[in-house]
């Protein structure tokens, strides 16, 4: 159903626009090194961390900056570097006297007189993770001792966004559904029917009203894929079947099982009591949010090889179903078999 | 060269990144139940890396601004270069790049798209393959220091097709004329960006 007709010409202008954009990315980007300097803290127990400390090396030069820690951190043991082609790491574990990092600094001294940015990743033993970016006006960071409202909203809605953009499985199945439905007005219904469906499984999973075993819901979402394969075929070849004049109706079934899926993304990020509906709501629009930038990036991708008109010759039309089915049918199997333990 | 045959030629580079993208690999919690970690990884190698963004993009402005065949031949050549070179470099393993070879992509695809010439359609499609073979290459070789490189090359080519196709497209579509001038300038910051680092470049390498 997709092609010209889905993009008219003010959609066109506004993919100009996006590519336009791409441009002055990477041009603000290109002021800076090419790849940021990079901070993993993992906290292994109440006040103890593990930290990574990576610095690009470019042309056999290191990039000069050096991490200190504020002097209430002491090292447990001594930075360990290693060498990688690109870059170099360091490692140590750091102990804080009083109780944890919150509220301590780190230094990049050094980091004022480069180009380079520096990313900070902290994660924490309750499950939230932190990224911030450093630059040299500013070369030090804080670490926070509480997260405000609006901080913790976007921690919610970045995680539901990464959740379903690195769900390859997920997405696999919003794949299936836009080979198979016809119109604008199906794709829409189809779309919301999956999204009311995940969102009220979300809900009662993270409410804990509904436990579901990881094991076997991998498997049936993976079997959810392997579906769509004939589907996609029997569109294809204008036959027609339930799932393809009614493609909502399944996507909304199907959605219930997704929603599972997400809820083991929210739980992980280690979720307040009090919490829990402002995180499920933001979570659940990060999800949305993610899940309609895929679409639109298929459409436009779609739309783009029409108009260069570069289409699969006969006899290799069916790739599409094929490869969302032989990754379903795989990832099916290969969650069966660690169902029950494995091969060995 | 006909759409079919095209599609042909890619059936062979298609098949092949099916064959490694089920291939099973350890990553976030996420990945780990897909086998897809590294494909994540080499689609954000490319994404954070404007030095291979930039000339993909003005390769794309180049062909979308000369026509449809030479539209057709940029998205078609440009990932078979990107992943037949791609495997090869993970095969031979890391390679110290110097910028100065970085740069001559963008200085020469920023200028062909400013300048806008006439060209024939089998020059874009050398340069696209060329440009795939050289990127290819550097993005295979740093890939193969990570574990299940070949995946993260398919995820790397993937994105440059959507990429590439995108501009291409966007480009070809763009007939109003301030547009057109538009994206020619943009082609010619590119050319300024790659003749900055092959300043740099020569800086680092001692030669200025």
């Amino acid at each position: 159903m997709i092609g010209r007709s889905l993009l008219p010409a003010v959609l066109w202008r506004l993919l100009f626009a996006a590519a336009m954009s791409l441009f002055a990315f990477p041009v603000t980007a290109f002021a800076h090194e090419i790849r940021p300097a990079f901070l993993q803290i993992d906290q292994t127990g109440p006040a103890r961390y593990k930290v990574v400390w990576r610095t690009p090396v470019l042309s056999g030069m290191r990039l000069p900056v050096v991490l200190r820690f504020s002097e209430d951190i002491r090292d447990v043991t001594p930075p360990a570097e290693r060498a990688l082609p690109d870059s170099l790491v360091e490692s140590r574990i750091i102990d804080t006297d009083d109780g944890g990092i919150a509220g301590k600094r780190a230094d990049f001294v050094g980091l004022q007189a480069t180009i380079t940015d520096v990313l900070v990743r902290v994660h924490m033993l309750d499950g939230t993770v932190t990224t911030t970016m450093i630059r040299p006006s500013q070369p030090w960071i804080d670490f926070a001792t509480e997260r405000s409202p609006l901080e913790a909203a976007r921690i919610y809605f970045v995680s539901g966004f990464e959740h379903i953009l690195m769900g390859i499985d997920h997405l696999l199945f919003v794949l299936g559904l836009l080979f198979i439905v016809r119109s604008r007005w199906m794709l829409f219904k189809t779309i919301t029917a999956f999204t009311v469906a995940h969102s009220i499984t979300l809900a009662v999973a993270t409410l804990g009203k509904v436990e579901i075993p990881a094991l076997p819901l991998n498997a049936t979402i993976a079997l959810s894929i392997l579906f769509f394969g004939p589907e996609i075929v029997r569109a294809w070849r204008s036959q027609t079947s339930f799932t393809i004049r009614h493609p909502w109706i399944v996507s909304f079934a199907f959605g219930l099982l997704h929603g599972f899926g997400f809820a083991s993304g929210l739980t992980a990020l280690g979720l307040p009591q009090g919490d829990i509906p402002f995180a499920l709501l933001l979570f659940n629009l990060g999800v949305e949010a993610g899940q309609l930038a895929f679409v639109a990036l298929i459409l436009l991708l779609i739309a783009a090889l029409k108009s260069i008109e570069i289409r699969l010759p006969r006899g290799m039309e069916l790739l599409p179903a094929y490869v969302v089915g032989g990754l379903g049918a795989y990832w099916t199997i290969d969650r069966i078999v660690a169902m029950f333990g494995g091969l060995a | 060269m006909t759409a079919g045959a095209i599609c042909r030629i890619l059936l062979l580079p298609a098949i092949v990144a099916m064959g490694v993208a089920v291939a099973p690999a350890d990553a976030n919690a996420h990945l780990m139940t897909t086998g897809l970690g590294p494909f994540y990884d080499g689609a954000a190698h490319f994404l954070m890396s404007p030095e291979a963004i930039l000339p993909v993009a003005a390769l794309g402005i180049f062909a979308g601004l000369q026509g449809l065949s030479h539209a057709r031949a940029a998205v078609v050549m440009l990932p078979i270069g990107w992943i037949l070179f791609g495997f090869a470099g993970v095969l031979t393993g890391p390679l110290d790049i110097s910028p100065i070879y970085e740069s001559v992509p963008l200085i020469l695809l920023g200028g062909l798209a400013a300048a806008n010439l006439r060209s024939p359609t089998w020059l874009t499609a050398v340069l696209a393959i060329l440009l795939g073979m050289l990127e290819g290459y550097i993005f295979g070789s740093a890939a193969s220091a990570i574990r299940d490189g070949m995946v993260g090359v398919v995820g790397t080519v993937s994105v440059v097709f959507i990429t590439i196709a995108l501009v291409t497209a966007a480009v070809m579509n763009a007939t109003r004329g301030w547009s057109r001038i538009a994206v020619r300038v943009v082609g010619s910051w590119t050319a300024a960006t790659g003749i900055l680092l092959l300043g740099w470049g020569l800086r680092s390498n001692g030669s200025l």
